[in-house]
C-alpha cells in the first residue's frame, strides 16, 4: 500500500485528526525512502533519525496545507534540514566512516562479482567523490524518488538548477566509473 | 527530461552518444539502481504500529486542545529545555524552603504577599490543580513534554498544601526533565515522551490521592516512582518494551525522599496501585 493509491486529502485530513490508519499509511509509504536518503547522505543512524523527522510532522501536521507532491516535498525538507544537521554535527568530529556497506548494491552470484571491473567499495568511493549539491540531488531522485521538482523544492533550488546538476552528476559519475574501470 | 522519478530514460538521455553496451554506462545504471535497492528499507510492522500510536496521539490533540491551553499562561512560550529545568528547580528550592507555600494566602503587608500576586497574575492562583494537570497533560499529549512538566510543576507547587509532598512531586517531575535533557533520539524519544504525557494522565487521575490522610505521600511517591522509569530499557528500542507494564511491586524499592513511609505506590489501595504506565 502506497500514499499514491489513496485519495490524499482523506489521508491528510485524516492525519490531522489523529486516525492511526493514516499515520501508519504515512509512515510505511515513507519511512523507508527517508531512512535511505539519510543513510546515502551519512546520517549517523538514519533509521532513528527518520523517527525523529516523522516525529517532527506528526507535531507540525496541522500547518501542512497541499496535494501528496507538496507534502513529499516538505518531509523531505524535514529530512535534508536534519541531515545537514548531523553532516555539520559530524564535521566537528572526524570520523572514517564513509557510506555504509548497506548501499552496495544487492549482491549477485560469485561470478557476477568476478567479472565486474570495479569494486562494490570502489563504486561507493566514486560516488562519494562527487560534490555535494550532486549528491544530494541525486539520492533525492534516485533513492527518495522525488521528481525533479519536489526536488528543487527540498533543496531550495530551481527546477533548472536541480535539472544541470543532475545531467552534471551522471556525467561526472560515469567519467569516474570509466577511469576505475582501466 | 521528464519530472517523473528518476528512471533509466534519463541516464539515457545524458548519454545519448554513447553505445549501449558502454560498460561504464551499465556500471553507472547497477550503481544507480543499487543506491535505490539497497539502502529503502520498508519499516517493520511494529515500528509501523507504534509510530501510529503516537503520532495519532500527537496529532489529535494539536487538533484539540487549542482551546483547553487557551488560558494556559505557557501557552505562547515554548520552553527551551535549558530554561525549563532551572525554573522547576527553583520551584522545588522554594517547596524546600517553604517560601513558594508560605506565599499562598499571604496578606498584604507580609513579606511573602509579592510572591502571592506575581503566582496569581501568572494565573496560577485560579483554576486549581486539576485543570492545570489536565492543560499539562494535553501539552504532553502533543510533545511539549518540557513545558507541560513546568506547568505541572507550577500547579503542584501552588495548589499543594502538604509541603513534604510537594518537595516530592517536584523532584519527581525534575526527575522526569533530567531524562529530558539527555533524550536519546528517534524511537526512544517517542517513548520517553509518550511516557511522560502517561505520567502526567496518571497524576491528573490520582488528584484524589493529594490531602488523603489514609494514604499519607502517596500521590508524591506515585509520581516520583513514575518518573524513574521513564527512560527506556536500550534493548527493547522497537517499542516492545514491557518493563513500564510490569508492577511496581517488582520494582526496585522507592527512594523517594522527604516522604513519609516511603513504601513502593503498590502499597495505595483505593482504586489500584498506581502502576507505571503501559507502553505502547
Amino acid at each position: 500500500m502506497d500514499l499514491s493509491e489513496h485519495n490524499f486529502p482523506t489521508v491528510l485530513a485524516a492525519a490531522k485528526a489523529g486516525a492511526e490508519w493514516a499515520w501508519a499509511l504515512i509512515f510505511r509509504s515513507l519511512a523507508g525512502q527517508v531512512s535511505g536518503y539519510l543513510a546515502s547522505r551519512g546520517t549517523t543512524d538514519p533509521e532513528d533519525t527518520a523517527s525523529e523527522v516523522f516525529l517532527k510532522i506528526a507535531r507540525h501536521i496541522h500547518t501542512f496545507e497541499g496535494d501528496l507532491s507538496q507534502f513529499r516535498s516538505w518531509v523531505f525538507v524535514i529530512a535534508h534540514r536534519r541531515m545537514v544537521d548531523d553532516r555539520r554535527a559530524r564535521m566537528r568530529r572526524p570520523s572514517t566512516t564513509g557510506l555504509d556497506e548497506r548501499l552496495l548494491p544487492p549482491g549477485g552470484d560469485v561470478e557476477t562479482e568476478a567479472l565486474r571491473s570495479i569494486s562494490d567499495q570502489e563504486v561507493i568511493r566514486i560516488f562519494e567523490m562527487l560534490p555535494t549539491v550532486q549528491r544530494d540531488v541525486l539520492a533525492l531522485r534516485v533513492i527518495a524518488g522525488l521528481t525533479l521538482t519536489e526536488t528543487a523544492s527540498v533543496l531550495g533550488k530551481r527546477v533548472g538548477a536541480v535539472k544541470a546538476a543532475q545531467h552534471r552528476a551522471l556525467q561526472r559519475l560515469h567519467r569516474l566509473l570509466e577511469k576505475a574501470s582501466v | 527530461m521528464s519530472d517523473l522519478a528518476f528512471d533509466d530514460t534519463e541516464v539515457e538521455e545524458v548519454f545519448a552518444a554513447l553505445p549501449r553496451e558502454d560498460p561504464a554506462l551499465r556500471r553507472l545504471k547497477s550503481l544507480l539502481s543499487g543506491l535505490s535497492e539497497g539502502v529503502n528499507r520498508i519499516p517493520s510492522p511494529e515500528r509501523v504500529e507504534s509510530f501510529a500510536s503516537v503520532a495519532a496521539r500527537i496529532s489529535a490533540d494539536t487538533a484539540g486542545v487549542g482551546d483547553r491551553v487557551a488560558n494556559s499562561p505557557l501557552r505562547s512560550r515554548r520552553m527551551s529545555r535549558r530554561l525549563v529545568l532551572p525554573l522547576v528547580t527553583l520551584l522545588l528550592l522554594s517547596a524546600m524552603t517553604g517560601v513558594g507555600v508560605a506565599a499562598n494566602g499571604a496578606l498584604p503587608g507580609e513579606a511573602l504577599y509579592g510572591v502571592d500576586l506575581a503566582l496569581e497574575r501568572a494565573g496560577l492562583g485560579a483554576g486549581g490543580v486539576e485543570e492545570r494537570l489536565d492543560e499539562a497533560a494535553a501539552m504532553a499529549n502533543r510533545g511539549d513534554s518540557e513545558t507541560a512538566l513546568l506547568h505541572a510543576a507550577n500547579a503542584v507547587a501552588e495548589g499543594l498544601s502538604d509541603h513534604e509532598e510537594t518537595e516530592t512531586v517536584l523532584q519527581g517531575l525534575q526527575t522526569a526533565l533530567l531524562q529530558l535533557n539527555d533524550l536519546p533520539g528517534g524511537q526512544r524519544e517517542v517513548t520517553i515522551r509518550l511516557r511522560v504525557a502517561e505520567m502526567l494522565q496518571w497524576m491528573l487521575d490520582n488528584t484524589t490521592l493529594i490531602g488523603d490522610d489514609s494514604q499519607p505521600g502517596a500521590f508524591g511517591r506515585g509520581v516520583a516512582d513514575i518518573a524513574r522509569q521513564l527512560h527506556p530499557d536500550p534493548e527493547d528500542e522497537d517499542g516492545n518494551d514491557d518493563q513500564g507494564a510490569s508492577n511496581t511491586q517488582d520494582d526496585q524499592p522507592s527512594q523517594s525522599s522527604g516522604a513519609a513511609g516511603g513504601g513502593p505506590p503498590a502499597s495505595v489501595t483505593p482504586g489500584g496501585p498506581p502502576s507505571a504506565p503501559p507502553v505502547p
